[in-house]
């Protein structure tokens, strides 16, 4: 991917959101368009320029893209339903940014949406038994990598819910974001108890919503007649699955430090030099564990690199500036694509009152079941 | 922390053990026996042999569970990690009091639960499901005596 990326540059030219929002009767047609709609906007584009469509969701069911597109007009571009659980939009941007790179297309659209409520784990119908009904939910993995984390790092649980504090703050910030409301640490930590030490607000919400991005290639650019330096440039894309682990950490850890690390040498850089990253928290914990798998700090230190500031916006390295999944919300379809379209509207210094100083280099990392991994980085164009 | 169905003297015990497949190609071991192949190096179950390993391990880590997240496991109850095996760590559901009763290392063992002698309710009318559970091996001891 890198050298595609580096001979046939892919750029961001347009980005668009439907508010992540708690299930509601709205018509995923309805959120979905709204997305792509002011992607196409943004982007100065109309909608028989895209050539290219790929589109992530895990509960609508079957060829969602032409039940939304076909009210764009019935243009001929090709449609691709893509789904990688949690990572579903990830996934379909990282495609959208092949089928430009390649040289296939010109322009193409990644957009992600979907609805709570159908989507089901194939990992539910493997025909294998297990010996605890919980051995597929999530919320009980985190739980208890968690409390691992927790007992060898010898924090308090106030540690990670630190996570929680921020990202609920940041997303107040966000008129996109489905909790707007700050949080303090009493409030996180006297919230419900969901599994081992996560309390309701260290657990991202489920929701509906849609995100949307237009992506172009040199050529494209010229053919929308977009701006360059609005453009935001792909500089690294990369994709992985779990891998039997050392034992030493979790796989889930290994699993981000590898593909985070494949991330910054496609991209020639390291982890001192980026300025923003959006990361899968779903689990308060994860933010802690991933910015330390990331490079950011060193293992044990995700804590106290948090408490330090680094992370905040106006930090160091500001860490879900969006509200991340546990303010902004999750989605699922939509939230890898809503974490490009916070990185774009930051390196072009449009996010208002959540704008973090001076973004050029951005990460945008996100797992799904399973366990997949996609990295994006995304830079500058000025 | 009070949880429900903690009696082990009242929950249809009997010794168990669990099937596992063991590759002939690299020698590790995969739960289940089931498995459609090695979970460490790929080969095929006919690769493979079928055995009988005591249900029981060393504990590695646990959590409360405080919410209802699978139908007919009401919370709260506890859940942990127990190395099944060499190289073999698996998710189980712990019969314990409070999560005071288990620290890091400690042996455990199954016990087959019939599901009409547990405590905990049905949850959403969903029939409370028989669910091999796990317990300190010295609290079996104990009630063994």
């Amino acid at each position: 991917m890198s050298r595609l990326l580096n001979s046939n540059p892919v750029y961001v030219v347009g980005i668009g959101m439907h508010p992540y929002q708690f299930s509601n009767a709205i018509p995923f047609v309805q959120i979905g368009l709204t997305a792509v709609r002011e992607a196409l906007v943004d982007a100065g584009a109309e909608w028989p320029a895209v050539q290219s469509a790929f589109v992530g969701t895990t509960a609508l069911g079957m060829a969602a893209g032409r039940v939304m597109f076909q009210h764009l007009g019935s243009t001929g571009l090709a449609v691709t339903q893509v789904e990688s659980a949690s990572a579903s939009g990830s996934s379909a941007f990282r495609l959208a940014c092949l089928e430009v790179a390649s040289g296939n297309v010109d322009v193409a659209l990644a957009v992600g949406v979907d609805k709570t409520g159908d989507a089901r784990r194939a990992a539910d119908k493997d025909g294998l038994p297990r010996l605890s009904p919980t051995a597929t939910i999530p919320a009980v993995k985190f739980g208890l990598l968690a409390r691992e984390y927790l007992r060898t790092h010898g924090l308090a649980v106030e540690a990670m819910a630190r996570v929680a504090v921020k990202n609920h703050g940041n997303a107040s910030r966000n008129p996109y974001a489905q909790y707007r409301k700050p949080r303090t640490l009493e409030q996180v930590l006297a919230s419900p108890k969901v599994v081992g030490d996560l309390t309701v607000q260290q657990c991202c919400p489920r929701g509906d919503g849609a995100a949307a991005v237009v992506l172009a290639s040199a050529q494209g650019l010229k053919r929308l007649g977009f701006d360059p330096k609005r453009a935001v440039r792909v500089v690294a894309s990369v994709s992985c699955s779990e891998r039997y682990g050392s034992g030493s950490e979790a796989s889930v850890t290994e699993m981000v430090r590898t593909s985070t690390h494949s991330a910054y040498e496609q991209a020639g850089i390291g982890p001192a030099d980026l300025d923003m990253i959006e990361l899968h928290e779903a689990f308060s914990v994860e933010e802690l564990i991933y910015t330390e798998a990331m490079g950011l700090c060193q293992p044990g230190e995700g804590a106290a690199y948090l408490q330090s500031g680094a992370s905040a916006i106006g930090g160091k390295c500001a860490v879900n500036a969006s509200g991340g999944l546990l303010g902004m919300g999750h989605p699922l379809g939509p939230t890898g694509i809503g974490q490009i379209a916070e990185i774009v509207r930051q390196i072009r210094g449009e996010a208002g009152e959540r704008q973090h100083p001076d973004t050029r280099l951005a990460l945008a990392h996100m797992i799904g079941l399973g366990s997949v991994a996609f990295a994006h980085i995304l830079a500058a164009n000025r | 922390m009070q949880l429900q169905n903690k009696n082990p003297s009242s929950a249809g015990i009997s010794s168990t053990s669990i099937s596992l497949l063991r590759c002939l190609i690299c020698e590790q071991l995969t739960y289940p026996a089931a498995a459609y192949g090695c979970s460490r190096c790929g080969a095929a179950r006919e690769n493979g042999e079928e055995v009988l390993m005591p249900a029981r391990g060393e504990l590695l880590n646990w959590v409360t569970v405080f919410v209802d997240l699978v139908p007919g496991l009401k919370a709260p109850y506890v859940v942990g990690e127990v190395r099944i095996a060499p190289g073999v760590v698996e998710e189980v559901v712990i019969d314990v009091a409070s999560e005071a009763d288990l620290s890091v290392g400690q042996q455990m063992v199954a016990i087959a639960h019939d599901a009409a002698t547990q405590t905990a309710g049905a949850v959403n009318d969903q029939p409370v499901k028989p669910v091999l559970r796990f317990i300190p091996e010295t609290v079996l001891r104990g009630v063994a005596k």
